[in-house]
Parts: structure tokens; sequence; C-alpha cells
């Protein structure tokens, strides 16, 4: 009999790409690889006439997406305009959610305020964001309140253990990537399986 | 709405795969995570007082060793 194929589960990150939002984008991925799922991020999409396809396909591929819809402010630098990736692609993975039928809601929406997003994205009144105050803990904490993995249930304190063990990594890795952008595509992959060697050793069974 | 995972837990080679990191760096990686090799002289450039991990002294002195023997 043929043997039944692993499946790992990943998990599309949406968020926003600024020096800003460093660790909360360390504190996602540390939260989500505590879980033992694997972070998938447009970071590793080349820039390209092809983006949006290959933008879609990602999302697509993702059981799971986690968007954190906080960095609504204009940009300091001119133009002064807002980003409207986040919520682009947080439109995207609900149209493609909704046409599957069979699939339970597998989005979620981040928010560093409460009530704001009923301004800044009224269509989403009904759906409740996981409020995390710009602060780590409070990300890692609506993580928790997302999954559950029976058996190898990471706690808060776990998952702030993996996040302070990438944070030590972080010089180290970005040293080897020979750059200073913690956003760069190989930094990102990087940290993803530092992360999961991390989470494979803090999760107990 | 809590969502139960019922995939396998991804273990950093199955994220090396899908995330496209060659074997040698999921290594690399892995050996990042032990204590050991956090003050590895090649990693992090030493300063004055700086702590020199186990494993690293171990291979400093047997590096001196086989200098000393080619003379």
């Amino acid at each position: 009999m043929a043997k039944p194929k692993k499946r790992r589960d990943e998990v599309f990150l949406n968020i926003p790409y600024d020096n800003k939002f460093e660790k909360l984008f360390v504190a996602y991925i540390a939260g989500i690889s505590a879980f033992g799922l694997v972070p998938r991020a447009t970071l590793e999409i080349p820039d390209s006439s092809r983006r949006l396809e290959k933008i879609l396909r990602l999302a697509r591929n993702c059981r799971y997406s986690v968007h954190d819809l906080s960095r609504v402010q204009l940009d300091p630098k001119k133009p002064r305009v807002p980003r409207f990736n986040m919520p682009f692609e947080l439109g995207l993975c609900v149209a493609y959610a909704s046409q599957n039928k069979t699939q339970k809601p597998n989005w979620f929406v981040f928010e560093a305020e409460a009530n704001r997003i009923d301004k800044s994205l009224s269509d989403l009144k009904g759906t409740d964001p996981r409020i995390h105050g710009g602060a780590v803990r409070g990300a890692l904490s609506g993580l928790c309140n997302i999954f559950r993995r029976p058996g190898r249930q990471p706690s808060v304190p776990q998952m702030m253990q993996i996040y302070r063990g990438l944070r030590r990594k972080q010089p180290a890795i970005l040293e080897e990537a020979g750059t200073e952008d913690p956003f760069a595509k190989r930094v990102f992959v990087d940290i993803c399986v530092a992360a999961s060697a991390e989470a494979d050793r803090v999760v107990a069974d | 709405m809590t969502i139960v995972l019922d995939s396998t837990f991804a273990k950093p080679e199955d994220v090396g795969k899908v995330l496209g990191v060659p074997k040698a760096r999921v290594k690399w990686l892995k050996r990042l995570g032990s204590s050991q090799t956090i003050f590895s002289s090649k990693i992090a450039e030493k300063k004055n007082g700086a702590r020199t991990s186990a494993s690293a002294k171990k291979r400093n002195h047997a590096r001196g060793k086989a200098k000393k023997a080619a003379r």
C-alpha cells in the first residue's frame, strides 16, 4: 500500500516591509513556525512584470493567510501615500476563499488598534481582527488564539523564546546574506529555516 | 475561531525544501541554533572580552598543535 503523503501547511504572511515593522516581522515568523507551519511571503517573489500572477499563485498555495493591516499611516518619505499592498492582498485571499465554499475561513486579520479597522476598511465589519497593540507578545498571543496543534501546542512564553532566539541569530544571518535589509529574500528564507529549527527544539512533543 | 491543525509539524529540512534553501545552509542555520556557534569568530566579529565557546577553544588548540607539528 502506498504511504500517505505528509502534508505541511503553509501560511501566507501579508505584512508591511518597513524598518519600523521589523520586530513584528520576526515575531510573526517565530509564531507561525512555533505551530510547525511554513511562513510564505511576497518577499520570495522577484520584482517582475508577472508579479501579480506569482502573488496569486503563492496565496492560493497557502492553506492559511495572516494579514497585518496596522500600517495605515502615510509614508514619511515623498510621495506621501499609504501602502495599499496589504489590503489588496487580503482582498485576493478573501475572494479566493469565497470561491472555495467547502473551505472554512482561512484568513486572519491583525491590527494594532481596536476599532480602527472599522474606519480604514469598513467592508470587514463583522470580522474580528486580532489586536496586537504593536507589540511582539500581542502578535504571538493572537496567533495562539487562531491555531491549535494537538500534542505539540506552543505556549506564548515558548513563542517568545523562539522570537528571542531568532533576534540573536539575525545579525549572523544578515552578515551571511551580505545585507542590512531584514526584508531581503535570502534573509527571510534563512530566518524561516532558523525559526523552524528553534521551534523544533523549544516546542516539545 | 480556532483552527485545529492536522498537518505534520514542519522540520527545518522541510521548510528549507519549500523555500528553496540549499541543504548546506539549512545545516548551518540549524547549527546557528546551538549555543556553541553563537560566539564563533567566523560569525560575529570578536570584540575584547567576548566569550569563546568550548568547541572553538578545542578547535583552535588542535589547529595550533597541527601547526607546531608541521614546523
